[in-house]
Protein backbone atom coordinates (compact mmCIF):
# COMPACT_ATOMS: atom_id res chain seq x y z
CA UNK A 1 0.00 0.00 0.00
CA UNK A 2 2.72 1.99 0.65
CA UNK A 3 3.82 4.04 -2.65
CA UNK A 4 6.16 6.66 -3.55
CA UNK A 5 4.50 10.02 -3.18
CA UNK A 6 4.65 10.47 -6.97
CA UNK A 7 2.68 7.60 -7.76
CA UNK A 8 0.56 8.08 -5.14
CA UNK A 9 -0.18 11.79 -6.82
CA UNK A 10 -0.81 9.28 -9.63
CA UNK A 11 -3.44 7.41 -7.88
CA UNK A 12 -5.49 10.46 -6.74
CA UNK A 13 -5.61 11.89 -9.82
CA UNK A 14 -5.76 8.76 -11.90
CA UNK A 15 -9.95 8.32 -11.50
CA UNK A 16 -10.19 11.49 -13.57
CA UNK A 17 -7.50 11.07 -16.12
CA UNK A 18 -8.62 7.64 -16.58
CA UNK A 19 -11.74 9.22 -17.81
CA UNK A 20 -10.22 12.11 -19.66
CA UNK A 21 -7.78 9.93 -21.54
CA UNK A 22 -8.38 6.42 -23.22
CA UNK A 23 -7.22 3.13 -21.04
CA UNK A 24 -7.00 -0.10 -21.45
CA UNK A 25 -9.50 -3.05 -21.80
CA UNK A 26 -8.54 -6.28 -22.40
CA UNK A 27 -11.97 -7.68 -23.97
CA UNK A 28 -11.30 -6.66 -27.42
CA UNK A 29 -12.20 -9.52 -28.79
CA UNK A 30 -15.81 -8.80 -30.76
CA UNK A 31 -13.64 -5.85 -32.32
CA UNK A 32 -11.68 -8.45 -34.30
CA UNK A 33 -14.12 -9.33 -36.51
CA UNK A 34 -15.62 -6.28 -37.54
CA UNK A 35 -15.15 -6.40 -41.26
CA UNK A 36 -13.08 -4.26 -43.25
CA UNK A 37 -15.63 -2.73 -45.20
CA UNK A 38 -17.63 -1.44 -42.06
CA UNK A 39 -14.04 0.19 -41.73
CA UNK A 40 -13.52 1.36 -45.09
CA UNK A 41 -16.89 3.21 -44.86
CA UNK A 42 -15.90 4.89 -41.95
CA UNK A 43 -13.11 6.15 -43.29
CA UNK A 44 -14.78 7.09 -46.30
CA UNK A 45 -17.37 9.03 -43.93
CA UNK A 46 -14.77 11.28 -42.22
CA UNK A 47 -12.51 11.68 -44.94
CA UNK A 48 -15.28 12.71 -47.37
CA UNK A 49 -13.11 10.41 -49.91
CA UNK A 50 -14.32 7.39 -51.88
CA UNK A 51 -11.39 4.46 -50.54
CA UNK A 52 -9.12 4.37 -48.28
CA UNK A 53 -7.09 1.33 -48.19
CA UNK A 54 -6.15 0.00 -44.98
CA UNK A 55 -4.84 -3.35 -46.31
CA UNK A 56 -1.15 -4.03 -44.14
CA UNK A 57 -2.20 -0.96 -42.30
CA UNK A 58 -1.26 0.15 -38.66
CA UNK A 59 -3.97 2.09 -37.94
CA UNK A 60 -3.77 4.89 -34.89
CA UNK A 61 -6.71 6.22 -33.25
CA UNK A 62 -6.31 8.61 -30.67
CA UNK A 63 -8.33 11.58 -29.17
CA UNK A 64 -6.20 15.31 -29.28
CA UNK A 65 -6.46 15.46 -25.18
CA UNK A 66 -4.55 12.15 -25.06
CA UNK A 67 -1.95 12.39 -22.15
CA UNK A 68 2.06 12.41 -22.43
CA UNK A 69 2.35 8.21 -23.19
CA UNK A 70 -0.19 8.27 -26.29
CA UNK A 71 1.44 11.06 -27.33
CA UNK A 72 5.08 9.55 -27.11
CA UNK A 73 4.10 6.37 -28.95
CA UNK A 74 2.75 8.94 -31.97
CA UNK A 75 6.01 10.25 -32.18
CA UNK A 76 7.75 6.84 -32.07
CA UNK A 77 5.65 5.88 -35.15
CA UNK A 78 6.12 8.90 -37.03
CA UNK A 79 10.05 8.20 -36.14
CA UNK A 80 9.38 4.46 -37.22
CA UNK A 81 7.62 5.13 -40.77
CA UNK A 82 10.37 7.39 -41.81
CA UNK A 83 12.48 3.91 -43.09
CA UNK A 84 8.72 1.75 -43.30
CA UNK A 85 8.44 0.82 -46.78
CA UNK A 86 6.33 -2.28 -46.04
CA UNK A 87 3.85 -1.34 -43.11
CA UNK A 88 1.47 1.76 -43.64
CA UNK A 89 0.94 3.83 -40.50
CA UNK A 90 -2.11 6.01 -40.42
CA UNK A 91 -3.52 7.97 -38.04
CA UNK A 92 -7.63 8.84 -36.66
CA UNK A 93 -7.78 11.96 -34.31
CA UNK A 94 -10.87 12.05 -32.06
CA UNK A 95 -11.28 16.03 -32.28
CA UNK A 96 -14.42 18.73 -32.78
CA UNK A 97 -11.75 21.55 -34.02
CA UNK A 98 -9.80 21.20 -37.36
CA UNK A 99 -7.83 23.91 -35.63
CA UNK A 100 -6.93 21.97 -32.51
CA UNK A 101 -6.14 19.02 -34.95
CA UNK A 102 -3.64 20.44 -36.61
CA UNK A 103 -1.98 22.17 -34.25
CA UNK A 104 -1.66 19.14 -32.19
CA UNK A 105 0.02 17.56 -35.56
CA UNK A 106 2.35 20.91 -36.01
CA UNK A 107 3.54 20.76 -32.02
CA UNK A 108 4.36 16.85 -32.21
CA UNK A 109 6.02 17.15 -35.83
CA UNK A 110 3.66 14.63 -37.04
CA UNK A 111 3.94 13.55 -40.68
CA UNK A 112 2.06 10.11 -40.81
CA UNK A 113 -1.21 10.58 -42.90
CA UNK A 114 -3.60 11.91 -40.58
CA UNK A 115 -7.75 12.25 -40.60
CA UNK A 116 -9.76 13.65 -38.19
CA UNK A 117 -12.91 12.29 -36.60
CA UNK A 118 -14.86 15.41 -34.95
CA UNK A 119 -17.82 13.59 -33.70
CA UNK A 120 -16.26 10.35 -32.54
CA UNK A 121 -18.31 8.53 -35.02
CA UNK A 122 -15.86 5.62 -34.75
CA UNK A 123 -16.76 4.88 -30.74
CA UNK A 124 -20.66 5.27 -32.23
CA UNK A 125 -19.94 3.08 -34.71
CA UNK A 126 -18.68 0.69 -32.34
CA UNK A 127 -14.94 -0.01 -34.60
CA UNK A 128 -13.78 0.27 -30.95
CA UNK A 129 -14.38 -0.14 -27.76
CA UNK A 130 -12.38 2.75 -26.83
CA UNK A 131 -9.65 5.20 -26.94
CA UNK A 132 -6.63 5.80 -27.32
CA UNK A 133 -5.79 2.04 -29.79
CA UNK A 134 -3.65 0.80 -32.25
CA UNK A 135 -5.32 -1.69 -34.97
CA UNK A 136 -3.09 -3.35 -37.15
CA UNK A 137 -4.67 -4.85 -40.65
CA UNK A 138 -2.85 -7.55 -42.40
CA UNK A 139 -2.27 -8.11 -46.05
CA UNK A 140 -5.63 -9.12 -46.53
CA UNK A 141 -7.64 -6.13 -44.48
CA UNK A 142 -8.13 -8.55 -41.51
CA UNK A 143 -7.37 -7.42 -38.11
CA UNK A 144 -4.50 -8.77 -36.55
CA UNK A 145 -4.27 -7.07 -33.08
CA UNK A 146 -5.81 -4.27 -31.17
CA UNK A 147 -4.04 -2.69 -28.68
CA UNK A 148 -4.12 0.26 -26.28
CA UNK A 149 -1.36 3.06 -27.51
CA UNK A 150 0.38 4.69 -24.83
CA UNK A 151 1.63 1.59 -22.59
CA UNK A 152 5.56 1.13 -24.89
CA UNK A 153 6.69 2.20 -28.66
CA UNK A 154 9.41 0.18 -29.83
CA UNK A 155 10.53 -2.57 -31.55
CA UNK A 156 9.41 -5.35 -30.01
CA UNK A 157 6.21 -4.05 -29.62
CA UNK A 158 5.73 -3.33 -33.31
CA UNK A 159 6.72 -7.21 -33.87
CA UNK A 160 3.95 -8.15 -31.41
CA UNK A 161 1.61 -6.07 -33.03
CA UNK A 162 1.76 -7.82 -36.26
CA UNK A 163 1.08 -11.44 -34.48
CA UNK A 164 -1.90 -13.21 -34.74
CA UNK A 165 -4.13 -12.87 -30.93
CA UNK B 1 -28.96 12.25 2.74
CA UNK B 2 -32.31 13.66 3.31
CA UNK B 3 -34.96 15.20 0.68
CA UNK B 4 -33.72 16.99 -2.40
CA UNK B 5 -33.54 20.83 -2.13
CA UNK B 6 -36.76 22.56 -3.11
CA UNK B 7 -36.49 25.87 -4.57
CA UNK B 8 -36.93 28.71 -1.87
CA UNK B 9 -40.39 30.18 -3.02
CA UNK B 10 -39.61 33.99 -0.88
CA UNK B 11 -37.08 33.82 -2.69
CA UNK B 12 -37.02 35.97 -6.21
CA UNK B 13 -35.67 33.84 -9.29
CA UNK B 14 -32.09 34.78 -10.29
CA UNK B 15 -30.75 34.60 -13.60
CA UNK B 16 -27.90 35.21 -15.44
CA UNK B 17 -27.40 38.17 -17.25
CA UNK B 18 -24.63 38.74 -20.31
CA UNK B 19 -22.06 41.73 -19.65
CA UNK B 20 -19.18 41.03 -21.77
CA UNK B 21 -17.80 38.28 -24.54
CA UNK B 22 -14.12 38.34 -24.81
CA UNK B 23 -12.49 36.44 -27.78
CA UNK B 24 -8.86 35.02 -26.83
CA UNK B 25 -5.84 35.57 -29.48
CA UNK B 26 -5.34 32.30 -30.24
CA UNK B 27 -1.90 31.58 -32.47
CA UNK B 28 -0.63 28.09 -33.45
CA UNK B 29 0.78 27.68 -30.18
CA UNK B 30 -2.06 27.35 -28.58
CA UNK B 31 -4.33 23.95 -28.36
CA UNK B 32 -7.22 25.50 -27.05
CA UNK B 33 -7.64 22.17 -24.83
CA UNK B 34 -7.44 24.17 -21.58
CA UNK B 35 -8.07 23.10 -18.20
CA UNK B 36 -11.91 24.09 -17.00
CA UNK B 37 -9.90 26.26 -14.68
CA UNK B 38 -9.18 29.52 -14.93
CA UNK B 39 -7.70 32.36 -12.98
CA UNK B 40 -7.97 35.54 -12.41
CA UNK B 41 -5.46 38.16 -11.17
CA UNK B 42 -6.55 40.12 -8.30
CA UNK B 43 -5.92 43.20 -10.20
CA UNK B 44 -8.48 41.96 -13.18
CA UNK B 45 -6.38 42.89 -15.59
CA UNK B 46 -5.29 38.75 -16.85
CA UNK B 47 -6.87 35.58 -17.39
CA UNK B 48 -4.60 32.82 -16.96
CA UNK B 49 -4.72 28.82 -17.85
CA UNK B 50 -3.00 25.71 -18.37
CA UNK B 51 -3.06 23.32 -21.06
CA UNK B 52 -4.17 20.09 -21.35
CA UNK B 53 -1.41 18.52 -23.17
CA UNK B 54 1.34 20.97 -23.22
CA UNK B 55 1.58 21.99 -19.08
CA UNK B 56 2.26 25.04 -19.54
CA UNK B 57 0.58 28.29 -18.15
CA UNK B 58 -0.59 30.85 -20.73
CA UNK B 59 -1.55 34.29 -19.65
CA UNK B 60 -4.08 36.56 -22.10
CA UNK B 61 -5.37 39.82 -21.04
CA UNK B 62 -8.77 41.14 -19.67
CA UNK B 63 -9.31 42.11 -23.56
CA UNK B 64 -8.51 38.24 -24.97
CA UNK B 65 -5.07 39.54 -26.24
CA UNK B 66 -2.36 36.30 -25.54
CA UNK B 67 0.59 38.05 -23.04
CA UNK B 68 2.76 34.82 -22.23
CA UNK B 69 3.20 31.52 -21.91
CA UNK B 70 4.95 30.51 -18.26
CA UNK B 71 7.07 27.69 -18.16
CA UNK B 72 8.55 25.48 -20.97
CA UNK B 73 9.22 21.91 -21.53
CA UNK B 74 11.51 19.29 -19.97
CA UNK B 75 13.13 19.77 -16.54
CA UNK B 76 14.91 22.55 -16.93
CA UNK B 77 14.76 25.75 -14.73
CA UNK B 78 11.70 26.72 -16.02
CA UNK B 79 10.67 23.18 -16.81
CA UNK B 80 7.08 21.81 -16.31
CA UNK B 81 6.44 18.23 -16.40
CA UNK B 82 2.69 17.83 -14.99
CA UNK B 83 1.12 20.67 -13.67
CA UNK B 84 -1.31 20.10 -11.23
CA UNK B 85 -2.06 23.62 -9.37
CA UNK B 86 -1.53 27.31 -9.81
CA UNK B 87 -2.41 30.49 -9.02
CA UNK B 88 -2.05 33.97 -9.12
CA UNK B 89 -1.58 36.94 -6.64
CA UNK B 90 -1.81 40.44 -5.81
CA UNK B 91 1.90 40.98 -7.31
CA UNK B 92 1.41 39.20 -10.25
CA UNK B 93 3.48 35.94 -9.17
CA UNK B 94 2.31 32.96 -10.60
CA UNK B 95 2.80 29.82 -8.42
CA UNK B 96 2.75 26.94 -10.24
CA UNK B 97 2.84 23.21 -8.60
CA UNK B 98 4.68 20.26 -10.90
CA UNK B 99 3.37 16.59 -9.68
CA UNK B 100 5.96 15.44 -11.81
CA UNK B 101 8.84 16.80 -10.32
CA UNK B 102 7.54 17.92 -7.10
CA UNK B 103 8.33 21.39 -7.50
CA UNK B 104 6.68 24.69 -7.05
CA UNK B 105 7.71 27.20 -9.38
CA UNK B 106 7.12 30.99 -9.22
CA UNK B 107 6.77 33.36 -11.91
CA UNK B 108 6.08 36.39 -12.83
CA UNK B 109 3.43 37.83 -15.40
CA UNK B 110 6.19 38.06 -18.29
CA UNK B 111 7.65 34.26 -17.71
CA UNK B 112 10.74 34.84 -16.05
CA UNK B 113 10.91 32.32 -13.20
CA UNK B 114 11.21 33.65 -9.50
CA UNK B 115 12.16 31.24 -7.52
CA UNK B 116 11.59 27.25 -7.27
CA UNK B 117 11.73 25.12 -4.20
CA UNK B 118 10.65 21.54 -3.99
CA UNK B 119 7.57 20.61 -2.01
CA UNK B 120 5.36 17.56 -0.88
CA UNK B 121 8.65 15.95 -0.80
CA UNK B 122 7.80 14.12 2.68
CA UNK B 123 5.12 14.81 3.70
CA UNK B 124 2.67 12.27 5.20
CA UNK B 125 -0.45 12.75 2.51
CA UNK B 126 -0.51 13.64 -0.90
CA UNK B 127 -1.99 16.15 -2.88
CA UNK B 128 -6.26 15.96 -4.11
CA UNK B 129 -6.59 19.30 -5.65
CA UNK B 130 -6.38 20.40 -8.99
CA UNK B 131 -6.95 23.95 -7.43
CA UNK B 132 -4.40 24.85 -4.89
CA UNK B 133 -4.74 28.92 -4.30
CA UNK B 134 -2.71 31.69 -2.89
CA UNK B 135 -3.49 31.91 1.21
CA UNK B 136 -1.31 35.12 2.75
CA UNK B 137 1.85 34.16 1.06
CA UNK B 138 1.31 30.47 1.06
CA UNK B 139 -0.16 27.84 -0.39
CA UNK B 140 -3.53 26.47 0.09
CA UNK B 141 -4.06 22.83 -1.09
CA UNK B 142 -6.10 20.01 -0.44
CA UNK B 143 -5.09 16.92 0.74
CA UNK B 144 -5.31 13.10 1.89
CA UNK B 145 -3.25 12.10 4.84
CA UNK B 146 -1.46 8.52 3.75
CA UNK B 147 -3.06 6.75 6.66
CA UNK B 148 -6.66 7.53 5.90
CA UNK B 149 -6.60 6.10 2.93
CA UNK B 150 -9.46 4.07 3.23
CA UNK B 151 -11.21 5.98 5.95
CA UNK B 152 -11.32 9.70 3.62
CA UNK B 153 -13.60 10.99 6.30
CA UNK B 154 -11.17 10.62 8.83
CA UNK B 155 -8.52 12.49 7.13
CA UNK B 156 -7.66 16.22 7.44
CA UNK B 157 -8.88 18.44 4.06
CA UNK B 158 -6.58 21.00 3.92
CA UNK B 159 -2.70 22.26 4.14
CA UNK B 160 -1.28 25.17 4.02
CA UNK B 161 2.18 24.86 2.59
CA UNK B 162 5.14 28.14 3.34
CA UNK B 163 6.86 28.82 -0.03
CA UNK B 164 9.90 27.80 1.33
CA UNK B 165 8.21 24.11 0.77
CA UNK B 166 7.77 23.54 4.40
CA UNK B 167 4.41 22.70 5.81
CA UNK B 168 2.25 25.55 8.06
CA UNK B 169 -0.51 23.48 8.92
CA UNK B 170 -3.04 20.93 8.33
CA UNK B 171 -6.54 21.69 9.05
CA UNK B 172 -10.22 20.15 8.03
CA UNK B 173 -12.05 17.04 7.75
CA UNK B 174 -13.09 15.44 4.58
CA UNK B 175 -16.51 15.92 3.97
CA UNK B 176 -18.72 13.11 6.23
CA UNK B 177 -20.23 12.44 2.51
CA UNK B 178 -17.32 10.36 1.89
CA UNK B 179 -18.89 7.97 3.98
CA UNK B 180 -21.82 7.23 1.67
CA UNK B 181 -20.08 8.22 -1.43
CA UNK B 182 -20.16 5.30 -3.74
CA UNK B 183 -17.67 7.21 -6.58
CA UNK B 184 -14.65 7.01 -3.61
CA UNK B 185 -13.49 10.44 -5.24
CA UNK B 186 -11.18 12.48 -3.12
CA UNK B 187 -10.71 15.49 -5.12
CA UNK B 188 -11.91 18.75 -2.95
CA UNK B 189 -12.80 21.84 -5.34
CA UNK B 190 -11.87 24.97 -3.20
CA UNK B 191 -12.36 28.46 -3.65
CA UNK B 192 -10.74 31.04 -0.93
CA UNK B 193 -12.54 34.38 0.11
CA UNK B 194 -9.48 37.11 0.69
CA UNK B 195 -12.13 39.64 1.66
CA UNK B 196 -14.25 37.29 4.22
CA UNK B 197 -11.24 35.15 4.80
CA UNK B 198 -13.22 32.08 4.47
CA UNK B 199 -12.31 28.81 2.73
CA UNK B 200 -15.15 27.40 0.70
CA UNK B 201 -14.35 23.51 -0.11
CA UNK B 202 -16.63 20.80 -2.18
CA UNK B 203 -15.53 17.23 -2.55
CA UNK B 204 -16.47 16.71 -6.42
CA UNK B 205 -18.61 14.30 -6.64
CA UNK B 206 -21.15 15.55 -2.99
CA UNK B 207 -23.37 17.92 -3.13
CA UNK B 208 -22.38 19.52 0.27
CA UNK B 209 -19.95 22.07 0.79
CA UNK B 210 -17.97 23.30 3.89
CA UNK B 211 -16.98 26.96 4.79
CA UNK B 212 -13.88 27.24 7.08
CA UNK B 213 -12.80 30.53 8.74
CA UNK B 214 -9.48 31.06 7.87
CA UNK B 215 -8.80 32.78 11.34
CA UNK B 216 -9.59 30.08 13.52
CA UNK B 217 -9.69 27.51 10.75
CA UNK B 218 -12.68 26.09 12.25
CA UNK B 219 -15.63 24.81 9.89
CA UNK B 220 -18.38 27.39 10.28
CA UNK B 221 -20.96 26.17 7.68
CA UNK B 222 -21.93 22.69 6.72
CA UNK B 223 -23.98 23.30 3.34
CA UNK B 224 -25.77 22.60 0.33
CA UNK B 225 -27.56 18.91 -0.33
CA UNK B 226 -28.94 17.03 -3.11
CA UNK B 227 -30.60 19.38 -5.50
CA UNK B 228 -33.33 18.29 -8.06
CA UNK B 229 -30.98 17.43 -10.77
CA UNK B 230 -28.34 15.79 -8.70
CA UNK B 231 -27.81 12.28 -8.78
CA UNK B 232 -25.45 9.65 -8.00
CA UNK B 233 -24.66 6.30 -9.49
CA UNK B 234 -26.24 3.50 -8.80
CA UNK B 235 -23.61 1.44 -7.73
CA UNK B 236 -20.00 1.41 -6.44
CA UNK B 237 -17.72 3.22 -9.16
CA UNK B 238 -14.21 1.04 -8.77
CA UNK B 239 -11.69 3.08 -10.03
CA UNK B 240 -10.09 0.37 -11.28
CA UNK B 241 -12.95 -1.07 -13.06
CA UNK B 242 -12.54 -1.42 -17.02
CA UNK B 243 -13.05 2.15 -18.51
CA UNK B 244 -16.26 0.60 -20.07
CA UNK B 245 -17.66 -0.35 -17.01
CA UNK B 246 -17.15 2.90 -15.28
CA UNK B 247 -18.35 4.86 -18.35
CA UNK B 248 -21.87 3.45 -18.52
CA UNK B 249 -22.43 3.60 -14.42
CA UNK B 250 -21.06 7.31 -14.37
CA UNK B 251 -23.33 8.14 -17.46
CA UNK B 252 -26.05 10.86 -16.01
CA UNK B 253 -24.35 11.05 -13.00
CA UNK B 254 -23.41 14.31 -11.10
CA UNK B 255 -19.98 15.74 -10.16
CA UNK B 256 -19.16 19.16 -8.82
CA UNK B 257 -17.07 21.01 -11.30
CA UNK B 258 -16.11 23.94 -9.22
CA UNK B 259 -16.90 26.37 -6.07
CA UNK B 260 -17.18 29.69 -6.72
CA UNK B 261 -18.90 32.89 -4.58
CA UNK B 262 -20.13 36.22 -4.87
CA UNK B 263 -20.57 38.72 -2.38
CA UNK B 264 -24.50 37.07 -1.93
CA UNK B 265 -24.54 33.75 -3.11
CA UNK B 266 -22.60 30.57 -3.24
CA UNK B 267 -22.10 28.93 -6.22
CA UNK B 268 -22.03 25.29 -7.09
CA UNK B 269 -21.09 24.13 -10.79
CA UNK B 270 -22.72 20.81 -10.97
CA UNK B 271 -22.03 18.61 -14.20
CA UNK B 272 -24.36 15.95 -15.41
CA UNK B 273 -21.91 13.46 -17.51
CA UNK B 274 -23.50 12.52 -21.15
CA UNK B 275 -22.54 9.74 -23.40
CA UNK B 276 -21.33 11.68 -25.91
CA UNK B 277 -18.71 13.44 -23.45
CA UNK B 278 -17.39 10.08 -22.77
CA UNK B 279 -16.53 9.39 -26.46
CA UNK B 280 -15.46 12.96 -27.66
CA UNK B 281 -14.27 14.79 -24.33
CA UNK B 282 -15.82 17.64 -25.55
CA UNK B 283 -16.48 19.49 -22.50
CA UNK B 284 -19.49 21.24 -23.58
CA UNK B 285 -20.97 18.15 -24.18
CA UNK B 286 -21.94 17.48 -20.48
CA UNK B 287 -25.16 18.85 -18.87
CA UNK B 288 -23.84 21.93 -16.98
CA UNK B 289 -25.98 23.21 -13.75
CA UNK B 290 -25.62 25.88 -11.74
CA UNK B 291 -26.63 25.27 -7.87
CA UNK B 292 -27.11 28.43 -5.66
CA UNK B 293 -27.09 29.26 -2.54
CA UNK B 294 -27.41 32.19 0.00
CA UNK B 295 -24.40 33.55 1.44
CA UNK B 296 -25.26 34.36 4.84
CA UNK B 297 -28.02 31.48 5.62
CA UNK B 298 -26.83 28.95 3.00
CA UNK B 299 -30.11 27.98 2.80
CA UNK B 300 -30.92 26.83 -1.23
CA UNK B 301 -31.86 28.85 -3.77
CA UNK B 302 -32.48 27.85 -7.06
CA UNK B 303 -30.76 25.63 -9.85
CA UNK B 304 -29.95 27.40 -13.13
CA UNK B 305 -29.30 25.61 -16.36
CA UNK B 306 -26.19 26.80 -18.43
CA UNK B 307 -25.08 26.08 -21.94
CA UNK B 308 -21.75 26.26 -21.09
CA UNK B 309 -18.52 25.70 -18.89
CA UNK B 310 -18.71 28.41 -15.97
CA UNK B 311 -14.64 28.80 -15.04
CA UNK B 312 -14.20 31.28 -12.60
CA UNK B 313 -15.64 34.53 -10.73
CA UNK B 314 -14.59 37.42 -9.59
CA UNK B 315 -15.81 40.69 -8.18
CA UNK B 316 -19.64 39.30 -8.84
CA UNK B 317 -19.11 38.50 -12.27
CA UNK B 318 -19.00 34.83 -13.91
CA UNK B 319 -16.73 33.82 -16.60
CA UNK B 320 -18.05 30.92 -18.80
CA UNK B 321 -16.15 29.20 -21.79
CA UNK B 322 -18.91 29.89 -24.12
CA UNK B 323 -17.24 28.58 -27.79
CA UNK B 324 -13.81 26.11 -27.03
CA UNK B 325 -13.50 26.57 -30.89
CA UNK B 326 -9.51 27.56 -31.12
CA UNK B 327 -10.70 29.81 -34.11
CA UNK B 328 -13.04 31.84 -31.93
CA UNK B 329 -12.19 30.93 -28.15
CA UNK B 330 -15.22 33.05 -26.23
CA UNK B 331 -15.25 33.94 -22.54
CA UNK B 332 -18.79 35.06 -21.44
CA UNK B 333 -19.05 37.36 -18.88
CA UNK B 334 -22.24 37.68 -16.48
CA UNK B 335 -23.58 38.97 -13.66
CA UNK B 336 -26.82 37.16 -11.31
CA UNK B 337 -29.69 39.08 -11.43
CA UNK B 338 -33.14 38.71 -10.29
CA UNK B 339 -35.40 37.98 -13.06
CA UNK B 340 -38.05 40.18 -13.87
Amino acid sequence: MRLLKLNKIYVLVAFLLVIISGCKDNSYSAYYDKPLIEWESYLSTITEQEQINLENTVLLVLKSSECSPALAELSWWNSFIQDQKNIKVKLIIIEKYATTARVLLNQENITIPSYRDSTADILEKDLLPSTSMKIYFDEKGNIVNIKSIGTTANEKEFTDLLKYQ
Amino acid sequence: MGCANKENSNSPQLALNKINSIVLEQGDLLFGKFHEHMKISPDGEYFIFTDRIRNKVFVFTKNGSFHSVLGEGGRGPKGLIQVVGFDVNQNNEVFIFDASQRLMKLFDLEGELLHTVGMFENTPFSVTAFGMEWYDGKVLTSILEDEFLNETHQSNLMAIMNMDGSLDTLFGTHDPFTKVDNQFSFFSEIAYDVRNNELITNLESSPYYQVFDMETLEQVAYGGGPSESYAKPDSDVDMYAPISVKFKKLTDTSGMAHIFFTDRYIIQHMQILTEEWFKTTDQNAKKNILILHDRDTHQFIQEIPIESIIVGAQDNRLYFFEDLNPDNYTIGVYEIIEAE
